[in-house]
């Protein structure tokens, strides 16, 4: 039989190279500028649109969608090509996927800033970029599973079922967490509330983890290390059973996110069980990758993308060691809300993600530009400015991590709490939030040294667009052939079967958190106290969420006595059931506002006190890191769309009255007057009822005033 | 594990059930991965080296 000639694309490979580095650049850039505005609030330059609430998801976005995930884009159409010994299935389709990527891209860079968010942790774009993400997903996968259907090449390589994994599995979580209801094309409503919204968050935040910054780097570490170090990997019967423990155990730790949140404890300690358990596959893929280079350790001195490659593996193996002791109900005690989570995502995501796409890169671009490096003494400049960068980011903030957490629990003997305003807390670790920036400088810096070698190193050689190759056709198996010789082979060779396997094995995670979960009506105890926003309140909330305020702010007390003593009662699910979406958050840069409308807790401020706050936050707290929210108070708010609002709540199943929606605006007006006038009388502030400033304390008011009754029933 | 399970209220037809299932598919996987042979491992292994033929075609002709 003759060898069959063809071509390699390599113009998609480097039109994703060139995006993974533009945004890359970008998204730390943003990243600098949010770690400086967590220092001085100056670098917020008092603008709406680049203040920290609505940049810091800009930046995770941009880290995780458009850096990661072109670099993710760059490997897989470079590696499976040459893995499967064909093209990539169809060109228009590569092109479909690069430009309606970098349009999404361009649609969060658009709309974060605008305030556009649905206030999802890592999933805030609005409803039409979820659908316009979920097509050109599909487009990936299309082309993917073309390329795979008509390989050359029998066997499918573990990296192969790395990226398998990673298509189905992002599918899935991405179309679950985006269930909404649009109120029009720019706002939507969460279709779960409360501790159900809570858990389906997370469930999909933290296998975005797994499945968008894990998986699939997997399998360009399982293709790339080989490639780089010359040698195949150190145990393929490892990865086997690395992949299919990992993608098996990870889905189901979600709910470590909630520890000693209303989530009923079942849910909490699956988590817990299910993180601890993932230390075997995570240190199995990493070790697997280390030890690849075995017999091969002098080349690392010598090879700088190899130190890349060992050192973006070994910080792997520290997040993923870190993880599971993080979700140990005693370590998260201290740690969860603070810094240390913050030092330890971006161990792994500067430390995994960012060292082995560089790795990538400079293994990639040379040889489609069939050149050498430009300049091998800047990559290694690169090297130590990322690792350094590395080190002077996550330390501080390990350090700032303990001291808040610890600050935050600390008692005198006579039992009061030591630290009770809580931005004394805030203003001692200010200069570990300067260390963390200076950290981020450096490894920005890397990386715009690394973008100019790369260019250099383009202009040197000439893309070869159209890379030539042969191989042998593959023989078409007579049926029934392969049950001869191994039984395991159906899978291996199938990626049908494979895609089924790997759905079924991360379904089934979900399926048991998320049925007892929804269905069993004693998982979320309801409070008749408790009662839905009113039209003014919903919009201050809507307002809240469009300014990012849950991105320092929690709305849940834990049920610790440094918690209630400072906040109040500990959060209940009932509390939350009107909630589309929950806004729980992931940290305290500043105090939680569970409690924030209940008169019997300590962190009450009237009504005065929260407008000169937000007018000028270091007025009312001295040193204070909050910016400015000064368009509060000077814009009206736009309530024209209550009437929707209020209908697709009650499509939710908020109880609001039949007909309520007529008169709502009447009902906002009357609420609006009644702050209004409080605020001349009581405080001499004369702000007319229409500002946005009015709503939002409606909104603040609101927060755990429903349960400041002694009469309060439960049904628990 | 049993006994700490136990004392989880209401948690341990979750814990359990979710267990044996992870076990049921990690002694798959085991089994899976030790009925290989050593030759179709190594074929495996090399395959991102193999940089102009699939040798295993090539043996199939």
């Amino acid at each position: 039989m003759q060898k069959e000639t063809f071509n390699y694309d390599n113009k998609i490979v480097r039109n994703f190279a060139v995006a993974t580095a533009i945004w890359g650049v970008i998204g730390m850039l943003v990243g600098v500028t949010i770690a400086s505005q967590l220092f001085d609030p100056l670098y917020n330059f008092s603008s709406r649109y680049i203040s920290f609430g609505r940049l810091r998801p800009l930046h995770t976005n941009a880290m995780i969608f458009a850096f990661v995930g072109n670099a993710i884009f760059m490997g897989v159409y470079y590696s499976l090509q040459r893995l499967m010994k064909t093209r990539m299935f169809s060109d228009k389709l590569s092109t479909i996927h690069f430009w309606g990527w970098q349009l999404i891209i361009l649609a969060a860079v658009i709309t974060l800033p605008l305030g556009l968010t649905s206030s999802k942790e890592y999933a805030e774009l609005e409803w039409p970029i979820d659908i316009a993400i979920a097509l050109i997903w599909v487009v990936f996968g299309w082309n993917m599973f073309g390329t795979i259907y008509q390989r050359r090449e029998k066997h499918l390589y573990v990296a192969i079922w790395f990226y398998i994994a990673t298509f189905i599995t992002v599918a899935m979580l991405h179309i679950v967490n985006s269930f909404a209801l649009p109120v029009d094309l720019f706002k939507s409503y969460s279709a779960f509330a409360g501790v159900q919204d809570a858990l389906v968050q997370w469930w999909y935040g933290h296998n975005a983890v797994a499945f968008f910054l894990t998986t699939p780097f997997l399998g360009l570490m399982y293709y790339f290390m080989p490639k780089m170090a010359n040698r195949p990997v150190y145990s393929y019967k490892l990865s086997i059973l690395h992949f299919w423990s990992l993608i098996f155990l990870y889905i189901w730790a979600g709910p470590h996110h909630l520890l000693y949140s209303s989530l009923p404890d079942w849910a909490q300690t699956l988590g817990v069980v299910f993180s601890i358990m993932l230390i075997a596959p995570s240190w199995g893929g990493m070790l697997n990758g280390l030890l690849t280079l075995r017999g091969a350790w002098d080349r690392v001195r010598d090879d700088a993308m190899l130190k890349f490659m060992v050192v973006g593996l070994t910080c792997y193996g520290m997040a993923t060691f870190e993880g599971p002791m993080l979700a140990l109900k005693n370590v998260n005690a201290i740690a969860h809300f603070t810094d240390w989570i913050v030092a330890h995502v971006h161990v792994g995501a500067l430390g995994w993600n960012g060292l082995l796409t560089f790795a990538i890169l400079y293994y990639i671009i040379p040889r489609i530009y069939e050149t050498k490096m430009y300049s091998k003494k800047a990559v290694n400049v690169h090297f130590w400015l990322a690792t350094l960068g590395i080190l002077f980011y996550a330390i501080p903030m390990y350090f700032s991590g303990f001291t808040q957490g610890l600050m935050w629990k600390e008692f005198t003997v006579d039992g009061m709490l030591k630290y009770p305003n809580f931005l004394e807390t805030t203003l001692q670790i200010l200069p570990m939030h300067m260390l963390r920036a200076f950290g981020g400088t450096l490894y920005l810096t890397g990386a715009c040294i690394m973008v100019w070698n790369l260019w250099k190193t383009a202009r040197t050689g000439k893309l070869v667009a159209n890379e030539a190759a042969e191989a042998y056709p593959m023989v078409k198996e007579v049926k029934g052939e392969v049950q001869v010789a191994y039984w395991h082979r159906w899978i291996e060779k199938r990626p049908t079967q494979l895609l089924i396997f790997s759905f079924i094995a991360v379904a089934i995670g979900g399926v048991v958190e998320f049925v007892p979960a929804f269905l069993v009506e004693s998982n979320v105890k309801t409070i008749p106290s408790v009662t839905p926003y009113s039209p003014l309140e919903l919009e201050g909330r809507d307002i809240y969420i469009r300014e990012g305020c849950n991105n320092c702010h929690s709305q849940q007390v834990r049920p610790f006595r440094s918690e209630t003593v400072r906040y109040g009662e500990y959060s209940k699910s009932g509390e939350n059931v009107y909630d589309h979406p929950h806004l729980w958050g992931s940290k305290r840069t500043g105090p939680d506002l569970a409690r924030a409308g209940n008169t019997a807790s300590k962190i009450y401020k009237d009504a005065g006190w929260h407008y000169q706050h937000m007018k000028d936050p270091r007025s009312t707290s001295e040193g204070s890191i909050m910016p400015a929210y000064p368009w509060l108070i000077a814009e009206d708010g736009d309530y024209s769309k209550i009437e929707g609002k209020i209908t697709v709540m009650r499509k939710l199943g908020v109880p609001y009255v039949e007909n309520y929606e007529m008169i709502a605006q009447e009902d906002l007006d009357k609420q609006a007057e009644k702050i209004s006038n409080f605020l001349l009388k009581e405080k001499g502030i004369k702000v007319a009822k229409e500002k946005e400033i009015v709503a939002l304390i409606a909104y603040l008011h609101k927060l755990g005033r429903d349960i400041n009754t002694k009469e309060v029933a439960t049904s628990e | 594990m049993g006994k700490m399970i136990g004392y989880v209220e209401g948690a341990d037809v979750y814990l359990i059930i979710a267990l044996l299932i992870f076990l049921g598919v990690f002694i798959i996987a085991a089994i899976y991965m030790n009925l290989m042979s050593k030759e179709q491992i190594t074929e495996l292994a090399n395959l991102p080296l193999d940089n102009t033929n699939n040798e295993t075609n090539e043996k199939q002709n």
